[in-house]
C-alpha cells in the first residue's frame, strides 16, 4: 500500500510540474520600438503594455525577444485595431553562428483585439545565441499590446 | 497559483493516507503481539548485520575482520589522494588558461586600432588560441562551431544553387519576383543603384541583390515594406561573404524551404 501512495504521489508532482512550466512566456508592447529611427516620435506607449502609432500612414515596429529566451513552435503578436483594417507582421530568427535570417510574414486581420500567429517550427532550432524578434507595419491608431511565444 | 495550491492540498490527503496506513499496519502489529508473545519474540530478536562490501568474506574472527577494514580505510584515503591531486592539477591548468587569454586579451587590445571595417575585421587572420592543455577554451569551441556552421550553411547552399539549375524553372514566378525586387529597390533613391536578379524553380526562388546600400539603410526591410514576400511565404537572407550583397531564398507559399539549413 505504501508503494501505491509513493507512486501515485511522484506521478501526481510529475504531471502538476509539467503542467506548470507550460511554457508560454509574454512581453508587453512597450518593449518594442520603431524601425525607423527618424519615426521614434510618431509612437506613444499606454501605460505599461502598449505602443501605439500616432503618426500619419505607417511604419514598422520591432519587438526583439531577449537573446537568452528560448523561442518554440508558435509565436503570437497581440495587435488592437481601431478600424477594420489590416497589420502585416514578420517574424525572424536570426542564426548567430552564420548570420542567415529565416522570417515569415502574417497579416492580422479585423476590428479590435486580434492576433497574428506564426509557427515557427519550420523556421529552424533555436541555437545558443539566436536571437528573435517581431516586426509589423503598423498604421495610425493601431496599437500593439503585446507578443508572446512558447519556450518549450 | 492554482497549481500550488493544489499541490500543497493534495500533499496534506497523501500524507493522511500515508499515517492512516502507517497507524493501521502498526496496530495490526501491535495487536499480533499482544496475542501471540512467541511470535513477538521472534520479531523482536535482531538479525544479523549483513556487510555491505559484497568483496568482504564473512569472518571468523575480529582479527581478520579488523585488517579487512584497515585495508579498506588505506585504499580510501589513497583514492581520495588521488582525486584531490587531479582537481589540483586541473584547477592549475585553468588558472594557467585564464592568464593566457588575459595576456592575448591585453595585446589584443593594445595592437587594435580605434575601429576596424568589416572588409578587415573579415581579412583578419584567425588568432590562434593555446592548444597546450587537453580541452581547448569556450572560444575556441565557439569559433569551431561558427566555422563548422557556415560550412553546412555553404553546403546546404550549394544544394539549393545546382537544385535550381538542374530542376523545371517557374518563369511565371520568376518574372513576378524580378519585378517586384526592381520596383522596390526603385523605390528608394538610396537602394535604387543595386543590381538584382531572380530565378524560380517549382519549389522556391533565389533573389539575388549586388551591391551597397549606404549606413543606415535596411535593404532587406524596404524589400518587405514594399511588399516583395507574400504572406506566410518563409524567407532566408544571407548576407555575402564579402559584403558585396545578399542571398535571398524565398519557398513556396506556405511551404518551408527545401532541405535547409540549420
Amino acid at each position: 500500500m505504501k508503494l501505491v501512495t509513493t507512486l501515485a504521489l511522484a506521478a501526481t508532482v510529475g504531471v502538476l510540474s509539467t503542467s506548470a512550466n507550460a511554457a508560454w512566456q509574454a512581453s508587453p508592447g512597450t518593449t518594442c520600438h520603431a524601425a525607423l529611427g527618424s519615426q521614434t516620435n510618431q509612437f506613444n506607449t499606454i501605460g505599461d503594455t502598449g505602443f501605439v502609432r500616432i503618426g500619419a500612414n505607417s511604419a514598422w515596429v520591432s519587438c526583439p525577444i531577449h537573446r537568452t529566451m528560448l523561442v518554440r513552435q508558435i509565436v503570437y503578436v497581440n495587435l488592437n485595431h481601431p478600424s477594420a483594417r489590416e497589420t502585416t507582421c514578420k517574424v525572424i530568427h536570426s542564426d548567430y553562428q552564420t548570420g542567415a535570417n529565416r522570417e515569415m510574414s502574417i497579416v492580422a486581420r479585423g476590428t479590435g483585439n486580434v492576433y497574428a500567429g506564426f509557427n515557427v517550427s519550420t523556421l529552424g532550432a533555436m541555437n545558443n545565441y539566436d536571437t528573435y524578434s517581431i516586426s509589423c507595419n503598423v498604421a495610425q491608431g493601431t496599437t500593439v499590446r503585446g507578443f508572446s511565444w512558447q519556450d518549450n | 497559483m492554482r497549481v500550488l495550491v493544489a499541490l500543497i492540498a493534495l500533499l496534506y490527503v497523501l500524507a493522511a493516507f500515508y499515517g492512516y496506513f502507517f497507524w493501521s499496519e502498526r496496530h495490526l502489529l501491535e495487536a499480533k503481539n499482544q496475542a501471540n508473545p512467541v511470535v513477538s519474540a521472534a520479531l523482536a530478536k535482531p538479525e544479523a548485520e549483513r556487510l555491505r562490501f559484497p568483496d568482504l568474506k564473512p569472518a571468523a574472527d575480529n582479527q581478520l575482520l579488523a585488517e579487512q577494514l584497515r585495508n579498506l580505510q588505506t585504499g580510501f584515503e589513497a583514492r581520495l589522494a588521488q582525486l584531490e591531486a587531479n582537481q589540483a592539477a586541473q584547477l592549475k591548468a585553468l588558472q594557467l588558461q585564464i592568464d593566457t587569454l588575459k595576456q592575448q586579451n591585453q595585446s589584443l587590445a593594445q595592437a587594435k586600432p580605434t575601429s576596424l571595417s568589416a572588409a578587415e575585421a573579415q581579412a583578419r587572420p584567425e588568432i590562434e588560441l593555446p592548444t597546450s592543455s587537453e580541452q581547448a577554451p569556450p572560444e575556441q569551441l565557439l569559433d569551431q562551431q561558427v566555422q563548422l556552421a557556415k560550412q553546412r550553411l555553404k553546403a546546404n547552399m550549394s544544394q539549393l544553387d545546382s537544385s535550381l539549375q538542374t530542376g523545371v524553372p517557374d518563369a511565371g514566378r520568376q518574372s513576378i519576383f524580378q519585378q517586384k525586387l526592381e520596383h522596390a529597390l526603385s523605390e528608394n533613391t538610396a537602394t535604387s543603384h543595386l543590381q538584382s536578379q531572380a530565378a524560380c524553380n517549382q519549389s522556391f526562388c533565389k533573389l539575388e541583390i549586388q551591391g551597397k546600400a549606404p549606413e543606415g539603410v535596411d535593404v532587406l526591410q524596404t524589400l518587405w515594406e514594399q511588399n516583395v514576400f507574400p504572406e506566410g511565404t518563409e524567407v532566408m537572407t544571407i548576407p555575402k561573404v564579402d559584403g558585396s550583397g545578399w542571398t535571398v531564398y524565398v519557398a513556396q507559399e506556405g511551404q518551408p524551404l527545401p532541405s535547409v539549413v540549420q
